[in-house]
């Protein structure tokens, strides 16, 4: 039996990370190819996924928290130039 | 000259050891997104930055010893991961699955035979990049992702921000992975419907 649209609305989003195979992936495909409403489903929620993905990657870190990592790496290095000195 | 992109693991980790600013400021940023992901997810929003910080301080003191058994950035998520856990204990918080049941059982969008009633509407462009030249729209689902369940966004945030694994997440959020999988397709089908409300009115 075909899966209904529901059932395929939440295995377009499975699909995303993990791609279905074998009778489940055909059983989807056939539902696909026969409903409209589907398939634009499916690749929208592909679409939504990669806007979610592109907008939190454009998100610049914390520059506090650099800033303090960065201070905290430099401090590390500083010391182990110091030693390499005396050594 | 050698592009920092195209460098192994190795050498950068060797660049890192060796105080090297410009290869610290690209690890930092390049790994930021999907540890402060995974802070959020355990230890939520207010102190997620500060777990990623004190990750970080963890990091470098051990990096020295650091043998490159796994990728750079698992050992990072790992080290972030257990920040966060040490800190959520500390603070006794608890992460709520509540969410994972919520309105998809009755969604008036399918009739009783669950096919689609009020289907979505064609969109004016295939790809993120058409869609996104509305700085509006970019605003819209930012605004939107915001009032997501908490999990919901954790579980979204850790897959499609930071692009971890399902395992990684199943052991991040405790959960098991069908609980995994209906999370984000709650969250990935609420940002559609954001997207398909502004595609429709032009309205956020």
């Amino acid at each position: 039996m075909l899966p209904n649209c529901k059932q395929v609305a939440e295995q377009a989003s499975e699909n995303i990370d993990q791609p279905l195979t074998g009778i489940r992936w055909l059983k989807m495909k056939i539902h696909l190819l026969m409903c409209a409403y589907c398939n634009r489903y499916n690749k929208q929620i592909q679409i939504s996924s990669n806007m979610v993905s592109s907008i939190c990657q454009e998100s610049q870190p914390n520059e506090d928290v650099r800033i303090n990592v960065k201070k905290t790496f430099d401090e590390m290095h500083c010391r182990q130039d110091k030693h390499k000195e005396t050594d | 000259m050698t592009s920092e992109s195209s460098l192994s693991e190795q050498e950068i980790l060797k660049r890192l050891l060796e105080g090297d600013e410009v290869i610290f400021n690209q690890v930092f940023k390049q790994y930021y997104n999907s540890m402060q992901a995974v802070a959020y997810a355990i230890a939520g929003s207010v102190i997620a930055d500060e777990v990623v910080q004190e990750a970080w301080f963890s990091a470098l003191k051990a990096l020295p010893k650091f043998e490159g058994r796994s990728s750079l950035k698992s050992w990072l998520i790992r080290i972030v991961a257990n920040e966060a856990k040490t800190r959520r204990r500390k603070e006794n918080r608890s992460v709520s699955l509540e969410a994972v049941q919520d309105t998809w059982a009755t969604d008036p969008r399918f009739t009783e035979n669950s096919h689609w009633k009020n289907p979505s509407s064609q969109w004016h462009g295939d790809t993120p990049e058409d869609l996104l030249v509305a700085d509006e729209l970019k605003d819209c689902i930012e605004k939107n992702m915001l009032k997501l369940p908490e999990n919901q966004l954790a579980a979204l945030r850790l897959r499609d921000a930071g692009g971890l694994s399902m395992d990684e997440l199943c052991n991040i959020l405790e959960v098991s992975s069908s609980n995994v999988r209906v999370l984000l397709h709650r969250a990935r089908d609420k940002m559609l419907n954001v997207i398909d409300h502004f595609q429709v009115t032009g309205e956020c």
